[in-house]
């Protein structure tokens, strides 16, 4: 039977514009290794894939469950040649791909709540965290890290998660070749990258992302470091920022922070 | 006024390195800020001052620059974390010795993380922001003494 680290191997590079693929069977962090990598030189869609992770992070060092033998573990750069105000949004671009994704393989609706979590049924299927790497001499590079619980059934996941998180499997009944899913990502991811970096902007991928946006119209409160805003929903700006109303009915744009959904008045 | 010349203005200064443009037409006067959050805020009376807080940055820095320290700005509009997590000690403090390129704060902005590195080796003289303070492009966070 082939290893994932094979499959891994020829799907990617079947793809034409994978420049390298590093494979582990157990990282510290996709992010981490991939992060080291672009420091040291390496390309444009150089890609880093490992079968389990040890200290998997999300926002603020929150810990990302990466067992093995079950999801995807993914990191990989790109270097777009766009302005700064353009690069945050590249994280909700990464959401939308992974949410296409998610339809594509169960036949169930998925829903991004913003910047990047994708949701299906309610529950997360899916964890994304980019980075921005400053090179020097002009030279940017954008590490984009994804999980997808892919093969995960409910024994996965200690108890306060298997309450929050649903997987391909868990939607359908079915077990997902990984590597497949995998290369689908990659063909997906790079075909509205391009997108996204000849609009430029949010614009060019605005409609499959407000597709897929219920958050219009919802009351949230926005808890960023320090400050805390509570606000409607309008809308999301062309540089990924989300608009609401506040309470003095100004229009602001949100460009980091937890979101809480606040019901009732 | 009308809307659509509200939005205008707020276009104008959507994306840029534009933190506050104010404008009268006859008695009418308007003044968009950029605020917490990376928000853009629009008033339609006019604020008396900037908030201390910014000046003092601002003073900061160009005392930085004039006696050859360097500053350290942030690169988006986002918020500033000083530890790579709530519960870790901050990335540095005053007094703190550093390398040119060692991590010394983050920036987020919509789960982009962008690791704020020295610019220079020496001491961290000043930390201008505090862990979860909203920051706008190009805001000094750090000064630092190459000579420290």
């Amino acid at each position: 039977m082939d290893s994932y680290r094979n499959a891994v191997a020829r799907h990617l590079k079947s793809l034409g514009f994978i420049n390298d693929v590093i494979y582990g069977d157990s990282v510290g962090s996709t992010n981490a290794v991939i992060s080291e990598l672009s420091r040291k030189g390496a390309g444009e869609w150089t890609v880093v894939v490992a079968d389990s992770q040890s200290e998997g992070r999300g926002r603020q060092g929150r810990i990302w469950h990466s067992p093995a033998n079950t999801n995807i573990y993914t990191s990989f750069i790109v270097r777009p040649a766009l302005s700064y105000e353009y690069i945050p949004a590249i994280s909700l671009l990464a959401g939308m791909v992974v949410a296409l994704l998610v339809e594509q393989c169960t036949g169930v609706p998925a829903e991004i709540r913003w910047p990047n979590d994708v949701m299906v049924r309610g529950k997360k299927i899916s964890g994304i965290l980019l980075e921005f790497l400053n090179e020097g001499h002009g030279r940017n590079g954008v590490v984009v890290g994804i999980g997808i619980n892919v093969n995960a059934d409910a024994s996965a996941y200690p108890v306060e998660l298997a309450a929050t998180s649903t997987s391909l499997t868990l939607l359908t009944g079915r077990t997902f070749d990984r590597a497949e899913v995998l290369a689908s990502l990659y063909s997906s991811f790079h075909t509205w990258y391009e997108v996204y970096v000849g609009h430029p902007g949010f614009d060019g991928i605005r409609e499959q992302f407000m597709q897929r946006f219920k958050m219009n119209g919802e009351r949230i409160r926005v808890m960023s470091g320090a400050e805390t805003l509570t606000g409607v929903v309008k809308d999301v700006d062309r540089y990924g920022g989300l608009v609401l109303r506040d309470q003095g009915g100004r229009m602001v744009a949100i460009k980091s922070g937890d979101v809480h959904l606040l019901y009732g008045n | 006024m009308k809307i659509d010349d509200i939005k205008e203005l707020i276009e104008l200064i959507e994306g840029k390195d534009i933190v506050e443009i104010e404008y009268s037409s006859g008695d009418e006067k308007i003044r968009i800020t950029r605020s917490a959050t990376g928000a853009v805020r629009h008033e339609q009376k006019a604020r008396s001052a900037e908030p201390a807080d910014a000046k003092q940055e601002a003073v900061a820095a160009e005392i930085a620059a004039e006696s050859g320290m360097v500053s350290v700005n942030s690169p988006f509009v986002g918020t500033f974390y000083c530890a790579p997590s709530p519960s870790e000690k901050p990335f540095v403090d005053i007094g703190t010795r550093v390398k040119k390129g060692q991590t010394i704060g983050i920036v987020e902005a919509m789960k982009l993380m962008n690791t704020i590195e020295a610019d220079a080796d020496g001491t961290i003289k000043q930390v201008l922001k505090k862990d979860g303070d909203p920051v706008e492009f190009g805001e000094p966070l750090f000064i630092i003494d190459p000579a420290g």
